[in-house]
């Protein structure tokens, strides 16, 4: 009973964690600087300290468990699902937030990829609104430039820099710090048993992700990634020299061998199949 | 008409004879070709000089034509006819020459007898037609052997298909193709079939009209069957490729002045036009440095990023990017090996952490992905020749009838600009905004129910338009790749 009840409690952490609730941010900020405190006296004194194991939330094993069980890099995976929840909301909501203004106005619009890709929804109407309050305000800072320009050179270069500088694309620093927080949950997930074996039998991390797991596993963990990575490195090498040579045959359900070494050494790409292509909601991905 | 052996210039009507032998007094002559309000040509053979001249006189004056080919079809003198305004056709057509006046009259050549049911022959003859003749111009920015095709820059949706087994241009080249579109196709994208094609400089001076006579040097024509097979890009040598790496091959990448002219003269932005030609130019590259190793050296110390290693499996044959991306794998399951030897090892010894330490820091392949790498330096060449070129007055006007730079590149080129391409720079892009605003505005007006009856036009394309202007080209934006 304790036990379940415990969970509860965790999992009311999590989601309020998940919310980005304030005061979950807090307790958690606070736990991990007590810890690594902890770890760090103990290291310094030779001691051992077996508070470091990490807790496992069960809502983030069933989101490993879920993402394991699909094709593809599981980091990659998460951000493709994270872009397409985020083109989707922004489109059926955030376009006109002010917040979302903000951010965009700040950043000249997304990054030419996301701008594209924001365009292929197709929403006319409501891409049309975010082009427009980038232009006005692009227009607005321009007129300051040109009225600026030839009077006050302190004016004029301050006006010119504000026009320059921008900030990075909202969309890719949210993709960002989604995959950060998706490597950390998939390096705890890890250390359970039943996870680690399903990711023996999954394709396991591209090179960009996997490089980043390692920097921040450890342990059994540690070890799991990387021979887990030595043996798809191996056996996509295997199949490619195949096609290199000219005899290789892909089979019809598994991505070519190029392909599958294009997705290892650079990250898997994904589609999103729609659901409604009205509103761009997807249901699920399908890899290339 | 020099081609056929005449020594008159097509410029010089008087100089012809008044009208052929046996057309009827005043009928077929240079008067009545001149004055006809349609003319069509319908070319079993080639005519006789007396007829090109005339017809060529015709050309001059700024009144056209309509030329339908059949059997005969010499690419040297469609492109003449092509090149002075003819409309020119491709039709299932016997060996008869004749020559159509207002749609009434026609005549058989070269005799130039009268025809007795013009009416009815040229409506059958017209009936005939398949498809159309076409002169494109632009630089040859993708190559694809296994489907013997090209594409040029400035038709990104056009694929000209050589005729099997026949040479390709190489990529960089610019070219003035005369390629035959057939009827019937569906969609944006179109498949033409390339003819010939000659050596053309993007704003070099064209022939003037009556210079020559319809017919262009032969020899200077390429036709796909004529092409050396051997040929070899421009640039480095591949065995330089091999020694120096990457460095060559982006100098051969980067645009000169004459190419930023060329690209502020053609619609979008021109430093995305830049950054898009030379990446697919580098693609290609890549494909054929892969003889010395190119490809396989570069990728082995670095990797694509996530986008450019998608395009790259696009755009490079999967034989040859197999073979640049083993040593990469091999590379990468090396440094993997380290970490699994490091991580076996008990971690209680302090040698064993700092191995792994050691390990884990070679992960990290040292260079950048390469097409960025390209994409970095053509930007900042591009943009480096575009300020240069923008300082005289010639340049100002005309960047101020192209489409100016597109948000991204607009904001790099003002950080550097001196003071007076600075205040062309913001008035041109200030300009262009206004207009897509008041456009935007239009498409909300008609959006609305009350104006919603109102005709639709080119405001409904201004978020497209807006998102080109914010993003860059769509060609030169690439793909996140996830």
């Amino acid at each position: 009973m304790w036990r379940r009840v415990a969970e509860l409690v965790a999992d009311c952490y999590a989601a309020g964690l998940a919310r980005a609730h304030p005061a979950a941010r807090l307790i958690a900020w606070a736990s991990q600087q007590l810890l690594r405190l902890g770890r760090w006296l103990t290291g310094v004194l030779g001691l051992p300290f077996p508070w470091t194991a990490p807790v496992l939330w069960r809502t983030d094993r069933g989101e490993v468990r879920a993402l394991l069980r699909k094709p593809g890099c599981p980091i990659c995976r998460h951000v493709a699902e994270a872009s397409a929840r985020s083109y989707f909301w922004f489109l059926m909501e955030g376009y006109g937030e002010a917040a979302w203004i903000d951010q965009l106005t700040a950043a000249g619009g997304f990054c030419p990829p996301h701008m594209w890709q924001l365009a292929a929804s197709g929403l006319a109407y409501r891409i049309s609104y975010v082009v427009q309050y980038l232009s006005e305000d692009l227009v607005r800072r321009l007129r300051v430039v040109e009225t600026s320009t030839g009077r006050r050179q302190r004016q004029a270069r301050a006006a010119l820099a504000a026009l320059v500088r921008t900030a990075p694309c909202p969309l890719c620093a949210i993709l960002e710090r989604d995959a950060r927080h998706a490597i950390d949950k998939l390096v705890g997930c890890l250390a359970d048993t039943e996870l680690a074996a399903l990711y023996e039998t999954a394709d396991g991390l591209c090179w960009p992700h996997f490089q980043r797991a390692i920097a921040r596993a450890d342990g059994p963990v540690l070890r799991l990634l990387a021979e887990h990575q030595l043996q798809q490195l191996a056996a996509t090498e295997r199949a490619l020299a195949a096609v290199a040579t000219g005899g290789a045959a892909a089979a019809a359900d598994r991505p070519s061998p190029v392909a599958r070494a294009t997705a290892l050494l650079s990250g898997w790409r994904f589609h999103h199949r729609m659901e409604r292509s009205h509103d761009g909601e997807w249901v699920e991905l399908d890899t290339v | 008409m020099t081609a056929n052996g005449s020594s008159s210039t097509p410029c010089e009507p008087t100089r012809a004879r008044a009208a052929l032998p046996h057309a009827a007094e005043g009928t077929l002559d240079a008067t009545a070709v001149l004055a006809a309000r349609q003319v069509v040509v319908v070319l079993g053979a080639r005519p006789p000089a007396a007829v090109e001249q005339w017809l060529a006189a015709r050309l001059a004056a700024g009144r056209g034509a309509t030329v339908l080919c059949g059997q005969w079809s010499d690419p040297a003198y469609l492109r003449g006819l092509l090149e002075r305004g003819c409309t020119v056709y491709d039709a299932v057509l016997g060996e008869e020459t004749l020559v159509f006046l207002d749609g009434q009259r026609g005549y058989r050549l070269p005799e130039g007898r009268s025809l007795p049911r013009a009416v009815a022959t040229l409506a059958a003859r017209l009936w005939q037609r398949i498809g159309e003749y076409v002169l494109l111009e632009g630089r040859v920015s993708a190559v694809y052997p296994a489907q013997g095709a090209f594409q040029l820059a400035e038709a990104e949706r056009v694929w000209l298909v050589v005729k099997a087994g026949g040479p390709l241009p190489r990529v960089g080249e610019v070219l003035r193709v005369l390629a035959r579109v057939f009827w019937g196709g569906a969609g944006a994208t179109q498949v033409f079939e390339a003819l010939a094609w000659w050596p053309a400089t993007p704003a070099g001076p064209r022939p003037p009209a009556c210079a020559t006579a319809f017919a262009a040097s032969p020899a200077s024509a390429r036709t796909p069957a004529e092409a050396p097979a051997t040929d070899r890009p421009t640039g480095p040598t591949l065995a330089e490729e091999a020694r120096a790496g990457l460095e060559p091959l982006i100098a051969a990448l980067l645009p000169e002045a004459s190419t930023v002219a060329a690209a502020l003269a053609r619609a979008g932005c021109p430093l995305c036009r830049l950054v898009a030609d030379a990446r697919a130019a580098f693609y290609t590259r890549l494909g054929t440095a892969d003889r010395a190793g190119a490809l396989a050296r570069e990728l082995a110390n670095s990797a694509f990023c996530a986008g450019h290693g998608w395009e790259a499996m696009s755009r490079i044959p999967a034989p040859v990017l197999a073979r640049g991306l083993l040593p990469a794998l091999a590379d990468r399951r090396a440094r993997v090996e380290r970490v699994v030897a490091a991580v076996r090892q008990p971690a209680t010894t302090l040698s064993a952490r700092r191995a792994l330490r050691v390990a884990r820091a070679a992960l990290v392949p040292p260079a950048a992905c390469p097409a960025c790498t390209v994409e970095a330096a053509v930007t900042e060449a591009g943009l480096r020749q575009l300020l240069a070129h923008l300082t005289p007055p010639a340049g100002q006007a005309a960047y101020q009838a192209s489409d100016g730079l597109c948000v991204r590149h607009l904001r790099l080129a003002l950080a550097r600009a001196p003071a007076a391409v600075l205040r062309l720079l913001v008035g041109r892009a200030r300009v262009v905004l206004e207009a897509l605003l008041a456009d935007i505005a239009l498409y909300y007006h008609r959006a609305t129910w009350q104006f919603a009856h109102e005709p639709k036009g080119a405001e409904q394309t201004a978020w497209l338009r807006g998102i080109a202007l914010w993003a860059g080209a769509r060609r030169a934006a690439g793909a996140r790749g996830r």
